[in-house]
């Protein structure tokens, strides 16, 4: 599989509550939450994409989705030219080689009992990478080394409490790349991390990624280091996709509303920086019952009066920037508004 | 690993005590002051003299009997409790870790158990094949891995949303192998502490059989002590007492190494100390 682009057409996940049944014994229809709601997008091979949104807009869980730890409800997601569903039946090795994932908190991504050599060691021996012992260690020695943690022998004997959690995520990448996976997906890889570390560790990722021709697809909340890793960015609300397109473009012209609201609430060092915030009122609504229309026109500044009615398509802004908001063709009113 | 045991008072003690209690049964031959099935002629003799801990209502010597019913207790308790042990971890740990049907499924069954009443289910068994030490550890056994089961059942259903399992299914590990090698071990803490109770709630239980003439007559055993002394309890204190006491030191050694292992085996509170 040379092909490593992701294509994801109209997913949809949804999860059923328990026990909202409404009276009835049998027949009841249960509400569901819809974590995922009809997202497509395409990943080109060997690209950085970054997906910001606020807690609980479902983009961890699309995260499972590309890995198969969650099934989608409907829809389609094809890795390279295969579709996951296929590629995991054919041979789940395989799928497990070309799809790797970081998770968010690396004190509880390894057994607590297992020691550093012993995590990575199983990792070669399930995928048979390496011959020998011998050739196994090399391996596991010069990883150790390519991700920082030098000397080698230092870290192998350790177990995961020892070390702290900017080695322990480097070790957690090391492993994902240690089967040189076409793409990694990386769900809030720093947000634990001392603030001090992140830099080294995304920096750290970046790399790797790079050299390895590795599409990263980097889950954040964080809007700075996303800009800082990303070719390109996707922002989610509420299971949908509401801007994409190319890192600078979408941070520096942002054209929906909730980014601009996320890009004007985003901290900066520079104290000069004279920027008005934009505030945005109240929780976001439940993905339970969203109602037609705009799923955030409730909250929205600049709500219309058709935005509570129909649900705005994707626009092109630029061929690499999209939108969905009612207001891009308003674009006057949009000009009187900010006035 | 002996450093570790060293640094566990819990455990040092516990397993210290142990060894002398298994040092006992093995040795009960050398260390026997007299023939434990012989009936002497001095009846409930007083602790002392050539009698160290006095004679039963039938002139047996009760320090000789002791020797040799450690052998009964230690291997019904420990084997009752081992059986116990596997099922209750392999059954709940399959309904705890793949979920779904099968847990509703397991769960019923264990249900079902839960609501046998254990002890006349044994003695029934006991009654109808005969009651010999091995059919009496087997439906001991097979009538007590339902708490087993809950405990470890409970237990994979939490560690199944932990990262680490999931990272380990993104890894390619297959289910069967994440079960066995990530799921049991990393649960089976509370199953250690829950089997020392059992070993000594097996120990009870065989010595309740006894009492009601269902025990082995072929074998000395504490709880046969025990209820024998207890028509003797205003003349002849010693017979219950000492064999009570017995129980009490070989269950508590259990309990103590069972308490320790738990501190000793898992990280978390090891790093703690």
């Amino acid at each position: 599989m040379d092909n490593c682009s992701i294509r994801v057409k109209n997913v949809y996940k949804y999860f059923e509550q328990k026990g909202s049944g409404s009276g009835k014994l049998l027949f009841s229809e249960k509400k569901k939450v819809k974590a995922v709601d009809g997202i497509s997008l395409e990943v080109r091979p060997g690209e950085i994409t970054g997906i910001i949104g606020e807690s609980g807009c479902g983009k961890s869980t699309f995260g499972k989705l590309l890995i198969k730890l969650e099934d989608v409800t409907s829809g389609q997601i094809i890795v390279g030219d295969r579709e996951i569903n296929e590629f995991y039946k054919n041979d789940k090795l395989q799928f497990r080689r070309n799809v790797q994932m970081v998770f968010q908190n690396p004190f509880d991504t390894f057994d607590p009992r297992y020691t550093i050599k012993k995590i990575l060691m199983e990792v070669l021996d399930i995928h048979h990478i390496g011959n020998t012992k011998e050739e196994k260690m090399e391996i596991i020695t010069k990883g150790l080394e390519s991700v920082e943690l030098k000397p080698a022998e230092d870290y192998m004997d350790r177990r995961p409490h020892e070390l702290s959690g900017g080695q322990l995520q480097r070790v957690s990448i090391l492993r994902a790349m240690l089967l040189k996976p076409k793409v990694l997906i990386s769900d809030e890889p720093v947000s634990m991390l001392d603030v001090s570390v992140r830099a080294d560790v995304i920096k750290m990722l970046q790399n790797l990624a790079r050299e390895n021709g590795t599409t990263l697809l980097f889950i954040s909340h964080d809007i700075n280091t996303v800009r800082y890793i990303s070719d390109r960015v996707i922002v989610m609300y509420l299971g949908r996709i509401v801007e994409e397109g190319i890192t600078d473009e979408v941070l520096h012209n942002p054209q929906h509303p909730y980014t601009k609201a996320l890009i004007s609430n985003c901290s900066s060092i520079d104290v000069f920086e004279k920027k008005e915030k934009i505030k945005v009122d109240g929780e976001p609504p439940s993905p339970i019952d969203n109602g037609p229309g705009c799923y955030f026109a409730p909250r929205c500044p600049f709500a219309a009066g058709k935005c509570a009615q129909t649900y705005p398509d994707m626009q092109k802004i630029s061929d690499t920037h999209k939108a969905s908001c009612h207001l891009l063709n308003e674009k006057e009113d949009e000009q009187e508004i900010k006035n | 690993m002996l450093l570790k045991i060293n640094d566990n008072k819990q455990l040092r003690n516990g397993i210290i005590l142990l060894l002398f209690i298994l040092v006992v049964a093995v040795m009960a031959p050398v260390f026997a002051t007299h023939d434990p099935f012989k009936l002497n002629d001095d009846i409930l003799a007083r602790p002392g003299g050539t009698y160290i801990l006095g004679t039963d209502g039938l002139g047996r010597d009760v320090f000789s009997e002791i020797l040799y019913g450690a052998r009964t207790s230690i291997l019904v308790g420990v084997i009752a409790a081992v059986i116990s042990a596997v099922i209750g971890i392999i059954i709940g740990g399959l309904a705890g870790y793949l979920g779904g049907k099968t847990d509703m499924i397991v769960s019923e069954i264990i249900n079902i158990f839960l609501m046998l009443p254990t002890f006349f289910l044994i003695l029934i068994v006991v009654a109808l094949f005969g009651s010999n030490l091995f059919n009496m550890m087997i439906i001991i056994g097979l009538t007590t891995w339902t708490s087993n089961a809950k405990l470890m059942r409970a237990q994979a259903l939490s560690l199944r949303e932990r990262t680490f399992i999931k990272a380990q299914t993104t890894l390619g590990k297959s289910r069967g192998r994440i079960l066995i090698e990530h799921i049991i071990p990393n649960g089976i803490f509370p199953i250690i502490a829950n089997t020392t109770m059992n070993i000594s709630q097996a120990i009870l239980l065989e010595s309740s059989l006894s009492f009601l003439g269902l025990g082995d007559p072929n074998l000395i055993s504490w709880g046969q002590m025990v209820f024998h002394g207890k028509s003797y309890l205003a003349n002849g204190w010693w017979v219950s007492t000492f064999s009570g006491l017995a129980i009490v030191i070989t269950v508590l050694a259990f309990y103590l190494i069972g308490d320790g292992l738990n501190n000793t085996l898992n990280p978390k509170l090891q790093a703690k100390r």
